[in-house]
């Protein structure tokens, strides 16, 4: 007899309800969507729809593994558990007495997000405040820090999902849910279908962008002064909600003074979007009530990322969309103890934080004032690599490192000088493949867990284990558990195993974790305007939880820091207006990560269905473009930039929905297949010829290494 | 007439998730390079009015109501059933392809695995009430008969 286990997939950080079919072998055999599940409501897409090769892949790491030769080189010894952990423990604890607990770091990217809790936890337990969040300086962090800075919520990105049914208005920025949030692509077609206006603003052209009222294709790296614009028409013309901005805004004549200097006529002439167009989106959105507006990597990889992600963040709040169904919903979990209350109640202390790699450049990001205190990435690696302001020497990571940052031969490089490097995963990675250990990761097929997925808005999940896991896999939270036990230091929470912290976290529910697993979900009931009925702030009194108690379109807190405390604009450091000698070389905008539905981050590569679906990197050019250079579809070219001496090799796509002077490459390529180093990690991965210090700098307030709207050239390769 | 059963689309709305051919794949356990439902991408491009456009083709079986490819089959291994469906029996196929060269829309493909063809059967197969694909759809666009349609709609 086959059973149905009801559990949350962990194909990217969406986590969709799921029902996995075991048969009476123990083991799974089908998989399909939960049509219960409040996020995708049966719909699975083809990433969690194949899962299960993954999870039966013939190269799933099954033992861990000590490196027997030198570091990359391949020759691996198998070990036990318990020597693995024992070994582990004890250089952690070298390095820890003779370094200080900063010299080591963890890092984890957005897929093993549950990962995320134990190695919190595991860093709080010894002490370090060196967290790697993925690539958080042009990921989330932008638009988290403009959001908190103007309302003290988080609500613009990938938290706060609405209820699209009610959303009049839908705008995506820089943001194509299809491929990147599946289940969120699914809703906002629904919603179109039932008479939602939808406007895109994407270089691109892409799914959503053909089925939208309005598109804007903004030339990359130009979205704060797109945005500035459309707050210009939306004051100017009073289209903004008045009530509001009177009762809960701080500095509004101030932002009206600034959008004076972006009217549409002069920032089609930035951004190349017709003003007709820059007008209308506008008007269409500020007319809608309630309207939703996200943005994503667009905008928070450019180099105008906070400054542009500020504007979009108050967009929302002037047209009155703060906290409305429908429109951008501050989330409201039914449990205190979600994965960012957690983290908050793991911080160190100044005299800690202060250590925190990036806190000196970056106040906001990092150290004791910060809001969250996360690392700049780049400066860990240059603090490996140059051993200033210090070095660090141990590394933990969950995530593919090697392939996903910027430069990544650099990163190799600074991989390769750790003392200790350990490596949870599923696969031989280019990153596990220079560790010093390589431990084996149970899926989510094979774990129980608790999911407060960033989409969930106002409720949570039970991820329960469907099959054992297989070979000698382990959830990756017992075994940070287990480091943290067998190093002898003191669990942060009262809790010893992390079944337990599971319980922990439901008590206030009165509920187990076995009781929860019955159940499925918690809802909890969406209340509206909560600034209004004193739930935002730590002191219970109406208003945002920022310094002036109102949501800041002039922000005090950038003023302190010496920041422009408005919305600004200015032209990325490389581009045709700003370096026109340099753009004669490389006359052609790039876009790096563009994402394609058949992968999450550098999974999915070796997934045979998914890599059916996209067998090659691929670049998208305009068939004009493409034809002066000599480039027929489907040929293989090599891609530039000024800053790198390396070079990128991709398949051209041409598509007449790119901007002739615009190309798109996509993100996170690596041949799990490739017979070398070089070639498996380096030869299409377009973060190769992406500068971990850029010559111009980085953006100022959270440390953006500038990934769209660069200057690049392309040539076709010999065969 | 159309089959009384047959998996209609509506692709306007379709966004090229490709959930339904990995969900077909998932189910029907296919191999790489073989489906029974395919999507396939035209543009983005122009049209004659300068507009430019994108959409998305669904390739598979329209269950025909005189299919040619049950006339052409040798071995009787492909039946058109009472309700319309238009199945194949993998015991009797014998491989032999002709049915995916008189197919009009090439929505048959060969199994090098099993030496057998795939089409869609609307999963009648695994006994499934919404076929596997349909289930899994991003934009609603699948379904396979009016009934179902109106009632699994959620709006």
């Amino acid at each position: 007899m086959t059973r149905i286990v009801r559990t949350v997939c962990g194909g990217c950080m969406c986590e969709c309800g799921v029902l996995i079919h075991v048969d009476e072998k123990g083991k799974a055999v089908r998989l399909e969507g939960d049509p219960k599940h409040p996020l995708n409501e049966g719909y699975m897409c083809p990433k969690g729809l194949s899962f299960l090769q993954l999870v039966y892949h013939p190269n799933r790491l099954r033992y861990p593994l000590k490196r027997a030769g030198d570091k990359g080189e391949g020759v691996w010894k198998r070990i036990t558990w318990d020597e693995a952990l024992n070994d582990i423990s004890k250089e952690l604890l070298r390095i820890r007495n003779q370094y200080g607990p900063e010299a080591i770091a963890i890092s984890y990217g957005t897929y093993p997000k549950r990962v995320a809790i134990g190695l919190s936890l595991f860093l709080a337990a010894l002490g370090s405040p060196n967290q790697l969040i993925g690539n958080c300086h042009y990921c989330f962090t932008p638009h988290l820090m403009a959001d908190l800075l103007t309302c003290g919520e988080v609500y613009s990105c990938e938290l706060g999902v609405p209820d699209y049914r009610k959303s009049k208005c839908i705008v995506l920025w820089g943001y194509n849910p299809v491929h990147t949030y599946p289940p969120i692509g699914k809703k906002i077609v629904e919603a179109k279908r039932r008479g939602s206006k939808l406007i895109v603003v994407d270089p691109r052209y892409t799914e959503l962008a053909s089925i939208a009222d309005v598109w804007l294709q903004v030339r990359p790296g130009t979205d704060g002064a797109l945005a500035l614009s459309m707050l210009n028409v939306i004051i100017n013309n009073k289209l903004y909600d008045a009530d509001f901005v009177s009762k809960w805004c701080y500095g509004f004549d101030k932002l009206a003074e600034r959008v004076q200097e972006y009217p549409p006529e002069k920032v089609e002439k930035i951004t190349w979007v017709p003003k007709e167009d820059i007008i209308r989106a506008a008007e269409i959105y500020a007319n809608s009530k309630p309207a939703s507006l996200h943005s994503h990597l667009g905008v928070s990889m450019s180099y105008n990322s906070v400054q542009a992600s500020r504007a979009i963040s108050i967009l929302v709040a002037i047209t009155g969309n703060l906290d409305v169904r429908g429109g951008a919903e501050i989330p409201s979990y039914p449990i205190k103890l979600t994965y960012m209350n957690i983290k908050k109640r793991l911080r160190l202390g100044k005299e800690m934080e202060e250590k925190t790699i990036g806190s000196d450049a970056y106040p906001l990001l990092s150290g004791p004032n910060s809001f969250r205190c996360l690392t700049h990435p780049p400066s860990v690696f240059e603090a490996i690599l140059t051993g200033k302001p210090y070095p660090v020497r141990a590394l933990i990571a969950t995530s593919n490192l090697a392939v996903s940052f910027e430069d990544s031969k650099k990163v190799v490089e600074a991989l390769k000088k750790l003392d200790l490097l350990v490596v949870m995963d599923f696969f031989m990675t280019p990153t596990a493949e220079l560790a010093d250990y390589v431990l084996p990761s149970a899926t989510y097929l094979e774990c129980d867990d608790i999911c407060d997925a960033f989409c969930y808005t106002n409720f949570i999940a039970a991820r329960q284990k469907a099959i054992e896991p297989l070979y000698e896999c382990r959830d990756d939270n017992e075994v940070l558990f287990e480091l943290i036990r067998r190093m002898g230091f003191k669990m942060p929470f009262p809790v010893s195993t992390y079944r337990e912290f599971l319980d922990y976290r439901l008590r206030e529910l009165g509920m187990t974790f076995d009781e929860f697993k019955e159940k499925g979900y918690v809802i909890s009931d969406v209340i509206e305007r909560k600034y209004e009925k004193g739930m935002l702030r730590e002191d219970g009194k109406t208003g945002f939880k920022t310094p002036t108690g109102k949501c800041e379109l002039y922000s005090t807190l950038l003023a302190k820091c010496e920041f422009d405390p408005l919305p600004s604009y200015v032209e990325p450091p490389e581009s045709p207006y700003s370096t026109p000698e340099l753009a004669k070389e490389y006359p052609l905008i790039l876009i790096t990560g563009s994402r394609h539905i058949s992968s999450y981050q550098t999974m999915g590569h070796n997934i045979p269905y998914l890599r059916e679906l996209l067998p090659n990197p691929l670049v998208e050019i305009h068939p004009e473009t493409a034809e002066k250079l000599g480039i027929k579809d489907g040929d293989w070219v090599y891609i530039e930039t000024p800053t790198s001496r390396d070079r990128v090799k991709m398949k051209a796509m041409l598509t007449y929905g790119i901007h002739p002077r615009v190309v798109s490459a996509q993100a996170l390529w690596w041949y799990p297949e490739g017979k070398t180093y070089e070639k498996r990690t380096f030869e299409s991965n377009i973060n190769v010829i992406m500068p971990l210090k850029p010559p111009y700098g980085y953006e100022s307030i959270v440390g953006t290494t500038v990934m769209r709207g660069r200057l690049c050239r392309i040539y076709k390769a010999e065969e | 007439m159309l089959a009384k059963k047959a998996l209609l689309d509506n692709t306007y709305f379709c966004v090229g998730c490709h959930s339904c051919e990995i969900a077909c794949k998932q189910i029907h356990e296919l191999p790489v390079g073989v489906f029974r439902i395919k999507v396939e991408k035209i543009g983005p491009k122009y049209n004659k009015n300068g507009k430019l456009f994108m959409k998305f083709k669904l390739i598979r079986c329209m269950q025909c109501e005189k299919p040619q490819c049950v006339d052409v089959c040798p071995t009787g291994a492909l039946k058109k059933r009472d309700d319309g469906i238009v199945t194949v029996d993998r015991g009797l196929c014998n491989g032999c392809k002709q049915c995916m060269e008189a197919c009009p829309i090439h929505a048959i493909w060969f199994n090098p695995e099993t030496g057998s063809i795939e089409k869609c059967d609307l999963c009648v197969d695994k006994n499934l009430e919404v076929p596997f694909c349909a289930k899994h759809c991003m934009s609603k666009v699948l379904y396979h008969n009016e009934t179902i349609y109106s009632s699994w709609i959620p709006w």
